[in-house]
């Protein structure tokens, strides 16, 4: 290592980038009609029957779109390390709770069964299998997983077809999921340019081009309208 | 030339004419003298030795004479260092120009002394072939290796081998691979099913052979019978002879290296406390929520239903069972079949359920037996066989030929 090297080093540990790391902010917008939601059929077992449900696949609360993957896919230059608590994937009332959450490449992942009869968990990275694994009941130990690519990891139940659930996972961990007011907030961005993708489970992606300037959150907002096709 | 059948006559007339088309020129003289002719003579001999003329023509002389052609025996094993191009560089970036054996046949058929130079004569003929002989004649040159292939492109090497053989011939005529994915090609119909759909698209057959027993598959094969009715696609039925149905069978068992036809199903049925055990763990670990015992469940959907247990004992190969259940995502890869037991360290598998004292092994044995065993419960009516496809119109032909 030469010696300007060494010092560059030196300073990245002395001033972390997180002291000149700005934000990528904004909303998620839904134009056009949002669909009304239909009832889930969860007749089939008697458990999940019990209570009704309606699908939660597209949120919409005054032109506002929720669980939407909005996460950074070019310009990122570090690598972020993995935090030490696990993100937690549970199922309860035969739905994975929460629907949407982020994972960071090398992030321990556990998945829990809060419901006293058999869920298995399927999950995916595009049509290949991760792992299938089955829980009999509340009893059973939590599956550990630590993720190890990057993209939306898809949870699905073979026994509740209903069952959806999703984590986004990214090396950069540059990354949020839209909450009830459609809005997200990406920290830690570091001055310079990037693509941001976002990602909903119906609508699929956007993309838009985002220059993060020192001193100033950067102010994105992405459209749907309904008519896009994409998505899990 | 062809029998005109001419009477004596009518030859003795067309004799007469061609008389008449004697030509009246006179041949030189031949000045040589008798010394001259024995030298000419002695010069023509050595052009025919030269030449090989004795090769085609029966030569008094020559009746023992060597052949002047190059051995062709084992002319395709020549690289391309042993073969002289002479003056001719094909040194241009089009590969069709390169020094490649099937560049130098090509010219020497078309232009047979191309390749001479001052110190080299060739003597080859111009026999004009066309492209077409010439590309018949290089085949032929380049299989004069004088060896046997490989044993990996030899068929008919065993008995496994030459079963394998003659079942793709039948699974290819037979188009089976259109729709199913059969020992990992094919399946291309797959692709009109989407993920929520997928457990809807035909069986994929990788392995099959290892996973059903020989009789049952024949049995299928004969007379196909829903094993998921509730399917929309189906198997037609194929009309196959015994003899083509065992040997898809038996390309079945082949392919997966298994026995033909006959095998020992080797699964104790549970009794006592051992069955006590394993209906408990059947229940806790929910199988029947998937699959059916019988028919569907009332309410039950059938995205997530899975095959009928009830003909496990007469379907399953029990070796296969096990080994299914302690990672079918390595059997069949996106299977929705869960894994229950984590096996990652073998010495040491994890069990969901503490029954058989947490003992992975013993809990798959046992569910292994109690599947080979199981009878319809008596409240749960006997699976609907009326389902059988329609024959087709008519009798698929055999196409094998």
């Amino acid at each position: 290592m030469t010696r300007s090297r060494l010092l560059a080093a030196a300073a990245a540990l002395i001033f972390p980038a997180a002291a000149m790391a700005e934000t990528i902010e904004g909303s998620v917008d839904f134009g056009g009609k949002a669909p009304t939601a239909g009832k889930l059929h969860r007749e089939a077992d008697p458990y999940c029957a019990k209570k009704t449900m309606t699908d939660p696949s597209v949120l919409v609360k005054s032109g506002k779109l929720e669980n939407v993957w909005v996460h950074v896919t070019k310009g990122a230059k570090e690598i972020a390390k993995p935090p030490s608590e696990s993100v937690e994937m549970d199922q309860k009332d035969c739905m994975y709770e929460p629907r949407m959450i982020t994972a960071v490449v090398g992030q321990k992942i556990q998945a829990k069964n809060g419901d006293p009869i058999l869920h298995n968990v399927h999950t995916y990275l595009g049509s290949a299998t991760l792992f299938n694994k089955g829980m009999p009941n509340d009893k059973a130990a939590p599956i550990e997983y630590v993720a190890k690519d990057e993209g939306m990891m898809k949870w699905k139940c073979d026994v509740h077809p209903w069952m959806r659930g999703y984590i986004g996972v990214s090396k950069s961990g540059l990354q949020a999921v839209t909450k009830s007011d459609g809005s997200f907030k990406i920290d830690n961005v570091p001055p310079g340019k990037y693509t941001v993708e976002a990602w909903h489970e119906k609508y699929g992606t956007k993309t838009q081009e985002v220059t993060v300037e020192a001193g100033k959150p950067a102010k994105v907002t992405f459209k749907y309208d309904g008519t896009e096709k994409g998505g899990a | 030339m062809p029998d005109l059948r001419l009477s004596d006559a009518e030859a003795a007339n067309v004799t007469a004419y061609l008389m008449t088309l004697k030509s009246d020129q006179k041949y030189p003289e031949q000045k040589t003298s008798p010394g001259e002719r024995q030298k000419l003579a002695a010069q023509g001999k050595e052009l025919i030795a030269k030449y090989g003329c004795f090769g085609c023509h029966n030569i008094k002389g020559f009746e023992n004479a060597q052949k002047i052609g190059t051995e062709l025996t084992e002319h395709g094993r020549k690289g391309v260092e042993l073969l002289d191009f002479g003056d001719v560089q094909y040194f241009t970036e089009d590969p069709r120009h390169h020094q490649t054996y099937a560049n130098w046949v090509w010219e020497k058929l078309h232009v047979p002394r191309v390749f001479a130079y001052e110190r080299v004569e060739t003597r080859m003929p111009q026999f004009d072939f066309t492209d077409e002989e010439s590309l018949a004649l290089l085949t032929f040159l380049k299989g004069q290796t004088g060896e046997t292939p490989p044993p990996e492109y030899r068929t008919g090497m065993n008995e496994v081998q030459a079963a394998v053989y003659k079942g793709e011939r039948l699974v290819f005529w037979n188009g089976c691979r259109n729709c199913h994915v059969v020992e990992k090609r094919g399946g291309k119909i797959r692709d009109q099913f989407n993920d929520e759909n997928q457990s809807f698209a035909p069986p994929i057959l990788t392995a099959e052979g290892w996973k059903v027993q020989p009789h049952w598959l024949f049995g299928f094969l004969k007379g196909p019978t829903p094993l998921r009715p509730w399917l929309t696609v189906r198997m037609p039925t194929f009309h196959f002879t015994d003899a083509d149905a065992t040997d898809i069978v038996h390309y079945f068992a082949a392919a997966s290296n298994k026995s033909f036809p006959y095998l020992t199903a080797e699964a104790p049925q549970p009794e006592g406390e051992r069955l006590r055990q394993t209906e408990a763990l059947f229940k806790e670990l929910q199988c029947v929520n998937c699959h059916v015992v019988g028919q569907l469940r009332p309410n039950q959907d059938p995205a997530s239903a899975a095959p009928n247990f009830l003909l496990a004992k007469e379907r399953l190969r029990p070796d296969w069972i096990p080994v299914w259940l302690k990672n079918p995502q390595a059997l069949m890869d996106g299977t929705r079949m869960p894994s229950f037991w984590d096996f990652s360290d073998e010495a040491h598998p994890v069990s969901p359920s503490k029954l058989f004292d947490g003992d992975s092994k013993a809990q798959i044995e046992a569910l292994r037996d109690y599947l080979m065993h199981l009878e319809s419960p008596k409240s749960v009516p006997p699976p609907k066989t009326a389902a059988t496809p329609r024959p087709p119109r008519r009798p698929a032909k055999s196409k094998r030929g």
